[in-house]
């Protein structure tokens, strides 16, 4: 069963005639000035109701697509011409539910028509979105863009899959090693290209000197940062850190550790952090996994407490694979950046960094492996969205340039 | 090495009083663990990290013990491959990972003697015509799942068995009433999974409108989990009574056990009570800081497990710890109650995208 969360109203009963019309809406030219004024003003809906008010993820969004940054996102499409794909069909995450969010109406300023698959799993803050949206797609002047949008639940079906992928131009899925195995056995248009954001792990890289040389309100400045990198979606999301690498001195990394962790307790306590008890079961099981097969681990902490903290000398496939979430930290020392680089893996996106600058991790990017280190950011800023992801440039993967000689 | 494993006293297991029984199996469990340590090098990798390696404990609680998903997640055993006699599994749903436990010979053992050491304190020692609530296809089919684990085992205490169901699950009624007619004299024993009692025994019956009396020495023995019930609201009141009602059931004794520690299971006195065998004991402890406590998840302890990493398990059921030694029914020991699983949380596990 499909369910239609945002839909163009339409005489159409199946899916294939409802398709076929938002294939045949009219497109737009990339940052059409009718399409970034429907942004922007989604964007002060959100902002200015108090519904959203609890839900930072969503703040947050809004606040990326405020008219002041559409400008300057506009400014970043540099060269050209660029002219819209299509179609595109994205493929949201259940976890992290605000990507779909990001990565629709990036494509919807480009121009496109759009079909987006989102999770069957409803929480406040989406169905509000929805609701918003909805209303504002329903105006007359935005009767354009409502056309050719599309946003959808259905369990998983490779009928509907494939009758949406059989109409799209690009499809887009956001992560999930397993979700990208699915989709990819059902086969797109010769002329269709694909996006997949897989699975990733991140971590945080923090200069043990520099948390040491922190005041109280500094020290209390940089767990609520972490916090919002790690607990926001409680570990789920694939730039959240999983891993604290420590770089110092053996003596000045136990020293940063010991001053580190109650402040980030006082900010888990201060938030009234939600600890269910399968939360507990989740990290006791993590726990032992990321124990089991190595040679020397040491628990910092009691079995499934939060956070729960495992000191190991290494990170491998295993860890990054295993690692499940729910408050769960690998924590190893290291000398310097480049003890860091050695560490890294393809699998890892994010890091979040304190105590460095620019320069810092320019001298250590040729020796990073494939794909590994995609965004290097402020701690704080592990969740904060990018038009360039996973190496990829979002506003040139969802425009197509043509070569005029 | 340790060469032997301990050894391990079963018979009477209800009459030997608190202090003295959690002595000997401390004693037994430590012995275990060095064990383990021993063998299974997974095992010890994970003490080491977990626990920093010091892992003789002074009391139960501080037995180490092993979250129960681990056993899905990984192969743990303390022997070779080729002593493996017997691989069981967790009865998981479709898709879902199922645990699995290695078993040899004498874990194997082990388990039948414990088995009958608490059921016949239960039931006596005479063998009942048994009547097995299930279907003999379930028995014969291919995993060797804690359903089959479960009949098999309890097989051991009947005789002239006889099938309730036939392959599609539905009542036998002509074989069960000529069953029931045969051995109208003698008590007899029922056997089956809880939620295959209810739902295709006695709700097939209620909704057939077909009564049968069993008589009042006959006894019911059944376990596996209230999941299925407690979805429906059905309680062990309610369930017992309708029992009656319908087949004249009056003696109904429920299990609490797992596919993890298979033979030390937790049988329901007449009380009402879940009553630890001397060579087993569960610890509860508080869901949010795992603690011992008298109410919380359940750890189950059982001086069973050779051939695997078994002896300590945090399961992810809840319970209550209601007394030790001073039962109405006069067993000894801890008694307790189950109150059904620890809540999934909304949104479990990886960050995988469900591709369902």
């Amino acid at each position: 069963m499909i369910d239609y969360l945002l839909a163009p109203a339409t005489d159409a009963r199946d899916l294939d005639a409802r398709l076929d019309a938002v294939a045949a809406a009219p497109g737009a030219a990339p940052f059409d000035e009718r399409r970034v004024a429907f942004v922007a003003e989604l964007s002060r809906a959100v902002l200015l109701d108090r519904r959203f008010r609890e839900f930072p993820e969503l703040m947050a969004m809004a606040h990326w697509f405020r008219a002041a940054s559409l400008a300057d996102l506009r400014a970043t499409l540099t060269g050209g011409p660029f002219v819209r794909r299509g179609l595109v069909f994205h493929i949201a995450p259940s976890n992290v539910d605000s990507v779909f969010i990001y990565s629709w109406l990036l494509s919807l300023l480009c121009g496109n028509a759009n079909v987006a698959r989102v999770s069957r799993r409803r929480t406040p803050q989406m169905s509000a979105f929805f609701e918003t949206t909805g209303t504002l797609l329903a105006r007359d002047d935005h009767r354009a863009i409502a056309a050719g949008n599309l946003v959808v639940s259905y369990d998983h079906d490779v009928a509907v899959t494939q009758a949406i992928g059989a109409r799209c131009h690009l499809r887009t899925i956001w992560g999930g090693d397993a979700t990208i195995a699915a989709i990819r056995a059902v086969p797109l248009p010769a002329l269709a290209s694909e996006l997949a954001f897989a699975n990733r792990f991140s971590l945080a890289a923090l200069a043990a000197g520099a948390v040491l040389g922190l005041d109280a309100d500094g020290l209390a400045a940089l767990a609520r940062a972490f916090y919002a990198d790690a607990f926001w979606f409680n570990q789920q999301a694939c730039s959240s850190p999983r891993a604290v690498v420590w770089i110092g001195t053996h003596d000045d990394c136990a020293r940063a550790r010991e001053r580190f962790w109650p402040a980030l307790a006082a900010e888990l306590a201060a938030r009234g952090h939600e600890n269910p008890a399968s939360h507990v079961m989740d990290r006791a099981t993590t726990l032992f996994r990321l124990a089991h097969a190595r040679r020397a681990s040491a628990a910092q902490t009691a079995i499934g407490a939060l956070p729960t903290r495992l000191l190991v000398d290494d990170l491998d496939a295993q860890d990054r694979a295993v690692h499940d979430g729910n408050g769960v930290f690998l924590e190893l020392d290291r000398p310097d950046l480049a003890g860091v680089a050695a560490l890294l893996a393809s699998r890892d996106q994010t890091i979040a960094h304190y105590g460095f600058d620019r320069g810092d991790w320019l001298a250590v990017l040729p020796m990073l492996p494939p794909h590994a280190a995609d965004r290097i950011v402020p701690i704080g800023q592990a969740l904060a969205f990018g038009a360039v992801w996973d190496g990829v440039d979002l506003l040139r993967a969802f425009t197509r340039q043509i070569d005029i000689r | 090495m340790t060469d032997a494993p301990p050894a391990v006293t079963l018979a009477d297991p209800y009459s030997v009083p608190q202090a003295e029984r959690e002595a000997r199996l401390l004693a037994d469990l430590n012995a275990l663990t060095a064990w383990h340590r021993e063998r299974c090098a997974g095992y010890d990798a994970m003490l080491r990290g977990v626990y920093g390696g010091a892992t003789q404990a002074a009391r139960l609680a501080d037995v180490p013990y092993l979250p129960v998903r681990l056993f899905k997640h990984l192969a743990l055993r303390s022997v070779p491959d080729d002593a493996v006699v017997r691989q069981l599994t967790s009865s998981g749903t479709s898709g879902r990972q199922v645990s699995r436990i290695f078993l040899d010979a004498e874990t194997s053992a082990l388990q039948v003697r414990a088995l009958a050491a608490i059921v016949q304190d239960f039931i006596g020692r005479q063998r009942l015509p048994m009547l097995i609530v299930d279907s003999a296809q379930t028995i014969r089919g291919g995993a060797f799942s804690a359903r089959t684990a479960g009949v098999l085992g309890f097989s051991n205490f009947g005789r002239h068995h006889e099938y309730a169901l036939d392959e599609a699950m539905q009542p036998r009624w002509d074989a069960i009433e000529r069953f029931v007619d045969t051995h109208r004299d003698a008590p007899i024993l029922l056997f089956g999974f809880t939620w295959v009692v209810w739902r295709h025994f006695l709700e097939a019956a209620e909704s057939a409108g077909r009564r049968l009396d069993v008589g009042p020495r006959s006894v019911l023995v059944h376990g596996g989990g209230w999941k299925k019930l407690a979805d429906e609201r059905v309680d062990n009141a309610t369930f017992k009574r309708r029992l009656a009602e319908r087949f004249g059931l009056v003696r109904v004794a429920n299990y609490y056990g797992m596919v993890e520690q298979v033979g030390s299971i937790y049988m329901e006195c007449e009380a009402g009570y879940l009553h630890a065998p001397a060579f087993a004991d569960v610890v509860m402890r508080d869901t949010a800081t795992l603690a011992p406590a008298d109410s919380g998840a359940v750890e189950v302890l059982s001086a069973l497990p050779r051939s695997y990493p078994g002896h300590a398990i945090l399961t992810e059921d809840l319970g209550t710890i209601r007394g030790r030694d001073d039962c109405a029914c006069g067993r000894k020991g801890t008694y307790f109650h189950i109150h059904g699983r620890i809540p999934a949380a909304e949104l479990r596990g990886c960050s995988d995208v469900r591709a369902t």
